[in-house]
């Protein structure tokens, strides 16, 4: 499985509820690298159905070839089963009351790919992969 | 664009304030806001501008201590706008100073109308309130101070505006206030959408330090969802002791490794040529009164501003 998140400079996620930030380029990069749809959690539904991309709600157990989107919690408990760690990076500092929950290093995933690009609203994002 | 020199809407706002003033609504159990009524006693008017009056619902005494975070939620991170105070169009107000030269409150609906075009000038001139140039080697860019947008430059472009300026630790300027700015900011960017944003200087009676301030935001078009959030940001920098009344600073005793340093010159200052000079220089009577300043400060802060010394006083 591979998991999808977006991240600032202190591994931040949400604050109050709220993503931290969003950029339609991500989106886009996203929806282009997709093989079949997108696996979410309710609290995304909004954000993908905008850029129209092809999703369904995460229920039960994900499959070898799921791709999942995480932004309103920890992805410690999906690590079993994924191989692959897709970050988007922001490069800018927000507040944050809710981060990643691991240290990707310690989970024993390595960078195997990292691409800058600009975004709508975005200076720089930094697309990074993770691979185990 | 609509720009603080806009009288009748500020007058308008004042106004609002002012009727909105002395109702105390229920707070609301989640982020919708109240109708009608303010939970805002402050009283803002520009004769008179009370800004150390606190808000219902909000106290200083509330606020637990600095201890090892930037900011504190209020208010359960629910804003105190009102529904009459939320537009879409884009206007921003800065409190004239008070009786103390201090700065009150500033309310601002953000929009990319608003937003500058260029990258930020020379603020340097301006001494807010408790104002110390002042350095220790604990503290990033050694700067205790900076001088403070309370709406941030990234948001409406305001340079060097007395009443946007508040003297700010380098910890509430960066750590604390920034990460909002860049939040609401690139919200705006990516949306299109306004964000009713006000940020409130909380000075205890007579002190010309502010103990923080308070930083409230809420998106309009979608009522809330994209940004909201209500925080106490506190004026305070890790390892250093403040004297609010003043602004006098002390290294906390308990921290012996950092050395203190403050060196205040005068300057003479060509704005256009930005470059500095010592007040003796014999380039000085040659600067255009128009372009000519005076300085009083450090070396470090005019290079951070962008000006380069005299190659013949080499100041």
């Amino acid at each position: 499985m591979e998991i999808i998140i977006c991240l600032d400079d202190n591994n931040g996620m949400l604050f109050n509820n709220r993503r931290q930030s969003r950029d339609s380029k991500v989106l886009w990069d996203i929806k282009n690298n997709l093989q079949n749809s997108l696996t979410i959690f309710p609290f995304s539904e909004k954000l993908v159905s905008s850029a129209e991309i092809p999703y369904e709600i995460m229920s039960g157990s994900a499959s070898e070839n799921t791709v999942l989107f995480v932004e309103d919690r920890g992805i410690k408990e999906f690590l079993p089963v994924t191989n692959k760690i897709t970050v988007y990076r922001w490069n800018r500092v927000y507040p944050a009351d809710m981060s990643l929950d691991i240290v990707l290093s310690a989970e024993g995933f390595q960078i195997t790919q990292t691409v800058d690009f600009e975004g709508t609203s975005h200076e720089k994002i930094t697309k990074e992969v993770y691979e185990r | 664009m609509i720009k603080k020199g806009l009288f009748v809407l500020s007058l308008l706002l004042v106004f609002s304030l002012l009727v909105s003033a002395c109702v105390s609504p229920e707070p609301p159990k989640d982020n919708s806001l109240p109708a009608q009524e303010s939970s805002f006693t402050e009283e803002v008017s520009v004769e008179e501008p009370k800004p150390d009056i606190g808000k219902e619902g909000f106290s200083l005494k509330d606020i637990p201590a600095f201890s090892d975070k930037p900011y504190v939620a209020v208010n359960d991170n629910t804003p105190y706008f009102t529904e009459n105070e939320i537009v879409a169009d884009p206007y921003e107000f800065y409190s004239e100073l008070d009786s103390l030269g201090r700065c009150g409150v500033t309310i601002a609906c953000i929009g990319k109308e608003l937003m500058p075009t260029e990258d930020r000038g020379n603020i340097g001139q301006v001494k807010p309130t408790g104002w110390h140039t002042v350095k220790y080697d604990c503290v990033d860019g050694k700067y205790l101070y900076n001088r403070c947008h309370l709406i941030g430059y990234q948001l409406t472009g305001e340079n060097a505006n007395v009443n946007n300026l508040v003297t700010g630790t380098r910890y509430m300027n960066v750590t604390g206030m920034l990460p909002f700015e860049n939040m609401v900011a690139d919200y705006v960017k990516e949306t299109g959408n306004h964000v009713m944003y006000r940020v409130t200087p909380i000075f205890d009676g007579d002190d010309l330090l502010c103990r923080g301030v308070l930083m409230e935001a809420y998106s309009v078009e979608d009522e809330g969802e994209g940004i909201c959030f209500n925080v106490f940001v506190y004026n305070a920098q890790p390892n250093i002791e403040i004297d609010y009344a003043t602004g006098e600073s002390r290294l906390n005793e308990s921290d012996s490794e950092v050395s203190r340093t403050e060196q205040t010159n005068t300057y003479v200052l060509n704005t256009n040529s930005k470059k500095f000079h010592n007040p003796d220089c014999s380039s000085v009577s040659k600067i255009s009164e128009n372009n000519k300043q005076v300085f009083e400060g450090t070396r470090e802060e005019l290079i951070e501003d962008g000006y380069s010394p005299c190659g013949i006083c080499k100041p």
